[in-house]
């Protein structure tokens, strides 16, 4: 014991070698939340996203359901959201060309009198390529418009016909014609206008400050475990380059043995860890706020995660022959664990068919348990920290089956 | 004391030995000598138990050493050919670090830490980070670490390969004091001068085999050959001929500029210089050549030994 303990705050000692490295390790995950937190509203003022830019080509002028739709996205209330720019088609092409605005909107000529004689008649709307949400918005939105029109459409369609045959036949309504109609419409408008006016259906905006908290707590969980990979790879390929060298050779000359070797550099290496995750706790909730009530089983998880990550790295060692191949495995391990474990994604994201495949990625346990005991979601998070030692255990005997293996082939 | 009884070793078609035996006494230092490729590391390599030999044996206090390896790594100490320590801690670091892990307790560590960063001349840079030291203090230091378990046996792995004359020259110093150590040394080498420094005896390598073995002395006396005497100056050849053959020197080659001559004892010699001077024979330079490792290297392997 006293040896593996002797090596191992050798090795824990060696680690800090680089500080600047490690700093610069540690730091990048902090300064990538930084950034998506600034963008998606976590920066001061705003809404945290810049409005969506349209250009609307409006050939039905003066048309009350095109003047309507063009309303809808130009009104004062939306200039925070929607940025519309009504012009000629010429120069809307011009501003999606230039990938200036988000999406164009075209109403064809005649698309008032067409809907008004209930006719089909279409929208274009042309989005930009090299955006991905933005379109997706400005589609969302105009297919909300088009159900309206059309539930309205469909409400008076009767009405509707009536004024458009004495129109087509410019014939003048009787009054008891004109009394009828009227009654007709006003009774369905009163149905109608109480549902505007007393609504029953309200949208709760939640507090800037709950928004902003589960959004950090996901990009800085997920993206420190994505480095804190990285750096326990970095760190045991140490384990390799000895078994290349003397150095082993001179280890187990001594009375050293390989389960003691193996014992030791682990240690090291969560404890190493365990130091960094600590400090990116304090970092977290020093500049995210990310925090919670539970600092025992805080401190649990964070050696749980410690340890599932050198174990994991020590399983890519065991696999390794030399320093290039820790690298391609290294590669491999980190970015496919880091995609399905959602460390770069949310698994919420992801792909059904690929969202199955999430619990295969060791990252998905650790990442997910902090995150549930953040937001106290402790059910889960139970089930997670148990899933986790499981997983702890089986990597743990995967490891030192390949290690001992691997330190066989160089000393006897 | 270490008896090996003719090890072999091959790698595919390779014969890296080819059955060496020798012996090694208590508190000597023995000298593999060999120019690269002959075998020394495998050898080394075979006896610290790192590699398996396909055969032969290795004795010490009458146990095999191939059939009681932990027993055995524990009586040796190991200097490699590359430097084997962590260049990130300090050289006290070091010391301690592999004490521990021969089974000392803290205090043994410190102790013996002390007084080898005094032998190693490394004490004050003991707070330094390896990585900060010379080429020189890192092999001391790697010396260092051979020895922090006082082993019984020391192989010593071309310690002083890779690195300028005055840390050379300072490590044979070092190496010097190791009397105080009472540890057999085996020291492979390919510098001449190393060997005849610091070996009691030495095993000529090459090929796999060993070629002779003994004392410098020894070997030397083996050779059977006489030491030579070469001059430069104006000579004329009957003048020359009639001085030396009254004192029965037998001339080896002789021209107007320069002459060799074969002389049984080297107290010949000044009665040689003295004669010509009388016979007013102008010398401008005179060169002994006596017989020596490299001779006998060269006799016995056709080789040249150089670095």
């Amino acid at each position: 014991m006293r040896k593996i303990l002797k090596l191992a705050v050798s090795d824990y000692k060696r680690r800090w070698n680089k500080p600047i490295l490690i700093l610069l390790y540690v730091f990048t995950p902090v300064i990538i939340t930084l950034i998506m937190w600034m963008a998606f509203g976590g920066g001061s003022g705003g809404s945290g996203f810049a409005p969506l830019k349209l250009a609307i080509v409006n050939n039905d002028k003066g048309g009350v359901i095109s003047d309507f739709f063009v309303n809808a996205f130009s009104n004062e209330n939306a200039k925070d959201k929607i940025k519309a720019f009504v012009v000629k088609e010429p120069e809307a092409m011009k501003l999606i060309n230039g990938r200036k605005v988000s999406g164009v909107m075209i109403i064809p000529k005649n698309f008032s009198k067409n809907i008004l004689e209930m006719r089909k008649t279409e929208i274009k709307l042309i989005k930009n390529p090299t955006e991905m949400i933005y379109p997706m918005i400005a589609e969302t939105g105009l297919n909300i418009i088009k159900d309206g029109t059309n539930y309205l459409l469909t409400i008076f369609k009767d009405e509707i016909t009536i004024i458009r045959t004495a129109i087509e036949k410019k014939e003048k309504m009787d009054n008891m014609t004109f009394t009828t109609l009227y009654d007709k419409i006003g009774d369905k408008i009163k149905k109608i206008i109480p549902l505007f006016e007393e609504q029953k259906i309200e949208i709760k905006d939640v507090k800037e400050e709950e928004k902003k908290i589960p959004m950090a707590v996901f990009y800085f969980t997920g993206m420190a475990f994505f480095f804190l990979f990285f750096i326990s790879n970095a760190v045991l390929n140490d384990m390799v380059k000895e078994r290349n060298g003397f150095i082993i050779k001179r280890l187990f000359l001594s009375e050293l043995k390989k389960s003691e070797y193996y014992f030791a550099r682990i240690l090291s290496v969560v404890l190493f860890m365990f130091t960094i995750e600590f400090v990116l706790a304090i970092t977290g909730r020093l500049l995210f706020h990310i925090t919670t009530d539970s600092i025992f089983w805080l401190l649990i998880t964070l050696f749980l995660s410690a340890i599932i990550l050198s174990l994991l790295s020590a399983v890519i060692m065991g696999l390794s022959n030399n320093e290039r191949q820790v690298h391609n495995i290294g590669m491999i391990f980190v970015f496919l664990f880091a995609m399905l474990g959602g460390s770069l994604i949310p698994v919420s994201v992801l792909p059904a068919s690929i969202r199955k495949f999430s619990v295969v990625s060791p990252l998905y346990y650790i990442t997910e348990s902090v995150i549930s005991l953040v937001l106290q979601r402790m059910d889960k998070f139970y089930h997670l920290i148990i899933s986790t030692s499981f997983i702890a255990i089986g990597l743990f005997i995967l490891s030192y089956l390949l290690n001992i293996r691997a330190l066989k082939k160089v000393v006897k | 004391m270490l008896k090996i009884e003719n090890i072999k070793k091959s790698y595919k078609d390779i014969k890296a030995l080819k059955g060496i035996s020798f012996d090694v006494k208590k508190g000597e230092i023995f000298g593999l000598l060999g120019p690269n490729g002959a075998g020394k590391t495998t050898a080394i390599s075979i006896l610290t138990t790192l590699i398996e030999p396909d055969s032969g044996a290795a004795y010490y206090e009458d146990k095999n050493i191939f059939n009681n390896i932990s027993w055995w790594r524990k009586k040796i100490g190991v200097v490699p050919q590359e430097t084997a320590f962590y260049e990130e801690l300090t050289a006290r670091d070091n010391l301690t670090l592999w004490g521990a892990l021969y089974g000392m307790d803290s205090k043994q560590a410190s102790e013996r830490a002390s007084y080898l960063l005094n032998l190693m001349d490394l004490e004050s840079k003991e707070k330094a980070k390896v990585s900060e030291f010379s080429g020189g203090m890192k092999r001391r230091l790697n010396i260092a670490i051979g020895i922090v378990h006082r082993p019984e046996v020391l192989f010593l792995d071309e310690p002083t390969v890779g690195i300028d004359v005055q840390a050379r020259v300072n490590i044979r110093e070092i190496l010097k004091k190791f009397v105080n150590e009472e540890m057999s040394i085996i020291y492979t080498t390919h510098q001449l001068e190393e060997a005849e420094e610091l070996c009691d005896r030495i095993a000529i390598m090459d090929e796999g085999e060993i070629k002779a073995r003994g004392t410098i002395e020894e070997l030397i006396s083996q050779l059977g050959e006489e030491t030579e005497v070469e001059f430069s100056g104006e000579f004329a050849e009957d003048a020359i001929r009639n001085i030396l053959n009254n004192i029965g020197v037998k001339i080896l080659n002789f021209s107007k500029e320069t002459i060799l001559i074969d002389v049984e004892k080297e107290d010949i010699i000044p009665e040689v210089v003295e004669l010509f001077m009388k016979n007013n024979v102008i010398i401008n330079t005179m060169d002994i050549k006596r017989p020596n490792l490299e001779t006998l290297f060269l006799k016995l392997t056709g080789k040249e030994l150089r670095e």
